[in-house]
């Protein structure tokens, strides 16, 4: 099933066409109206988001920055609200953050990681000042023809082309990009020059390049669905965690690059006059995040920590409810896991009942 | 602001160590006026003159080992002076590098170190202070973070427990978005086996970690062991690296018994 908004079902007048020397052009016209960000070689050479000063340092080719661009929607430490001495008693007010920012060459997996993000906050007691943050963003993704080894983007529905989550999508056709616009926001954010209208040979080519795309995918696959299956109907036996236990080092590291992880705590930062209360990135396989003031702690044990963070990712009862698998295949979790706890495995495990370290 | 009979009496020793941790408490330039503002510190031999050894303490910080029966004794003679104590350092906690060598014997440690005419030794097996007494509080580093330090003595004087992490180095190395150096480097990290709060300090200089602050509550040492030898490290250099702070918590029977074997292979 594909979201409505999706490309498929696209107008005619939706798909548009950049010829690639232009593309420094469009990206500067955006920087005259937003905050543009975009993954561009770091000063060690990693690749990373960050806002962009040369629109020539643009990163369009192969691969995707370790860290997701959840930092621009949640950072690590977000202030929302300023608590001052005020004579005797106290102030409250809330900090927002409305900059209008573009993320520019944002992969399919990342788009679907914002889009979850949003449904979670804007459900259930809707978060004001991340929608405020969040809305105040475009997407423009940049469609993967050539799919990464350690992706699995298809298994979660997620890529290798966009589903949800983007404004913009670019697909590559060699000396010139197809940009198709997904909402109303994308469809005016290409309109005019030097965008013109797309011929029909370019959007077959374009499927062409997806279905090409869609059959030259890694080794790491994840069935999410049969995982689900397998803890809806209490197929997955203790010992299974117990076993893989040992194999998470608890370095966070799978929480801090997932594009969907979105548990937080709250700490106050001491200012000069009063106080910012932040919340901060953490992580749920950390003994401390579930520790009560009492000292008890509900997870005490890493297995069961790990099983609270599978059963988020992967239960039938979260996706009901966020509306979509916790996982959008990007493989980061492969990339940066220590052990052997990553997103593949887990679920493999849980599927074949085993756990081989 | 109370007159300096009220503020609470506070105490700083050190028993066997490197004084690091007292220097540490030097270091915080900018907060020393006000720390000394709060409390009244009336024994702290290595930084003031005219200090009042028996009077009952409302706080009092202890750092290094106890190496010697001497050490023993003024560690039982702090602790009923004092209504909180606090361990300061790793060697306090955990025991750290004076207690690296524990498992050889004392005579051959003197022999190797000192030679055998070395008369006035009289060392027995390190140990960390908290072996021997109840301590309310620990705060382990080497040395330990200036930070840290202030945030425990505010929420002693305060009345509180402090919001010490109790997460892995990894945390704040991976917020800091740092280069993994197990991944990327094939480097023997005690990041994941070590308490964070020191801000990820050595491999955000591009420096394994050396797992000074002493291990996080559920370490799992077998695991990063295998770890680490499937990344086609050797054992011994496992072994060392891993052995240099606090050993006897840190070691695993298995990782001994592979080391001894190796080097005599």
């Amino acid at each position: 099933m594909r979201p409505a908004n999706d490309v498929q079902g696209r107008d005619p007048g939706a798909s548009r066409l950049l010829v690639k020397s232009d593309l420094v052009s469009w990206i500067r016209r955006l920087m005259d109206d937003a905050e543009v960000i975009a993954p561009a070689a770091g000063a060690g050479g990693d690749l990373m988001f960050g806002p962009v000063t040369d629109p020539a340092s643009v990163w369009l080719g192969p691969g995707n920055p370790l860290q997701p661009p959840k930092q621009f929607v949640l950072p690590q430490t977000d202030p929302i609200v300023r608590i001052e001495r005020n004579g005797g008693g106290v102030q409250v007010s809330s900090i927002s953050d409305e900059r209008a920012r573009v993320i520019f060459g944002m992969r399919s997996c990342d788009a679907r990681g914002m889009a979850y993000l949003r449904r979670m906050q804007a459900t259930d007691l809707p978060d004001d000042s991340y929608l405020r943050r969040a809305d105040r963003i475009a997407v423009v993704t940049l469609a993967c023809t050539t799919p990464c080894t350690l992706g699995f983007c298809v298994c979660c529905d997620a890529g290798p082309f966009a589903r949800d989550g983007h404004d913009v999508q670019l697909v590559d056709l060699g000396d010139r990009f197809l940009a198709e616009g997904a909402t109303e926001r994308g469809r005016a954010m290409v309109a005019d020059a030097p965008f013109r209208p797309a011929t029909q040979g370019d959007v077959v080519r374009r499927d062409e390049l997806e279905r090409e795309a869609e059959r030259h995918f890694g080794d790491e696959s994840a069935h999410l669905g049969a995982a689900m299956r397998r803890i809806s109907t209490r197929r997955v036996a203790e010992e299974l965690w117990e076993a893989m236990s040992p194999w998470c080092f608890e370095c966070g590291g799978c929480n801090f690059i997932c594009p969907t992880c979105y548990c937080f705590s709250v700490k106050d930062r001491c200012q000069d006059h009063g106080w910012e209360r932040c919340r901060t990135w953490d992580s749920c396989q950390y003994s401390a995040f579930t520790l009560e003031a009492s000292g008890h702690n509900p997870r005490e044990r890493r297995k069961e920590r790990i099983k609270r963070r599978f059963f988020h990712k992967v239960s039938a009862q979260y996706y009901q409810r966020d509306g979509a698998v916790g996982c959008v295949g990007c493989g980061r979790c492969v990339q940066t896991c220590l052990g052997t706890t990553d997103m593949p495995a887990v679920v493999a495990a849980i599927r074949k009942g085993v756990w081989h370290g | 602001m109370p007159n300096g009979n009220d503020k609470p009496k506070v105490g700083i020793f050190g028993l066997t160590g490197c004084a690091g941790d007292q220097l540490q408490i030097l270091n915080c330039e900018d907060e020393l006026v006000r720390l000394a503002g709060r409390m009244d510190i009336v024994d702290w031999v290595m930084a003031r003159s005219g200090n009042d050894h028996t009077c009952r303490l409302d706080v009092a910080f202890v750092e290094g080992v106890v190496a010697t029966e001497r050490d023993l004794e003024t560690l039982k003679e702090i602790r009923a002076r004092a209504k909180t104590l606090v361990a300061l350092g790793t060697c306090a906690v955990w025991g750290g590098l004076p207690a690296m060598h524990n498992e050889m014997s004392r005579e051959v440690l003197q022999r190797e170190v000192y030679n055998t005419h070395v008369q006035f030794l009289d060392t027995v097996e390190a140990l960390p202070p908290t072996h021997f007494v109840p301590f309310e509080l620990s705060l382990p580093g080497c040395p330990i973070e200036r930070h840290e330090f202030l945030r425990v003595v505010n929420s002693v004087l305060s009345g509180t427990e402090p919001d010490l992490p109790r997460v892995p180095v990894c945390w704040e190395c991976k917020v800091k978005e740092n280069t993994c150096r197990v991944i990327h480097a094939q480097e023997v990290c005690c990041g994941a086996m070590t308490r964070g709060g020191c801000g990820a300090r050595c491999p955000s200089h591009g420096v394994a970690c050396s797992g000074c602050r002493g291990p996080v509550e559920e370490p799992n040492y077998d695991a990063n062991i295998t770890m680490f030898a499937g990344r086609g490290i050797s054992w011994l250099e496992i072994a060392r690296r891993m052995s240099n702070f606090s050993a006897p918590v840190w070691m695993t029977q298995g990782l001994e018994q592979e080391v001894r074997r190796e080097s005599k292979r």
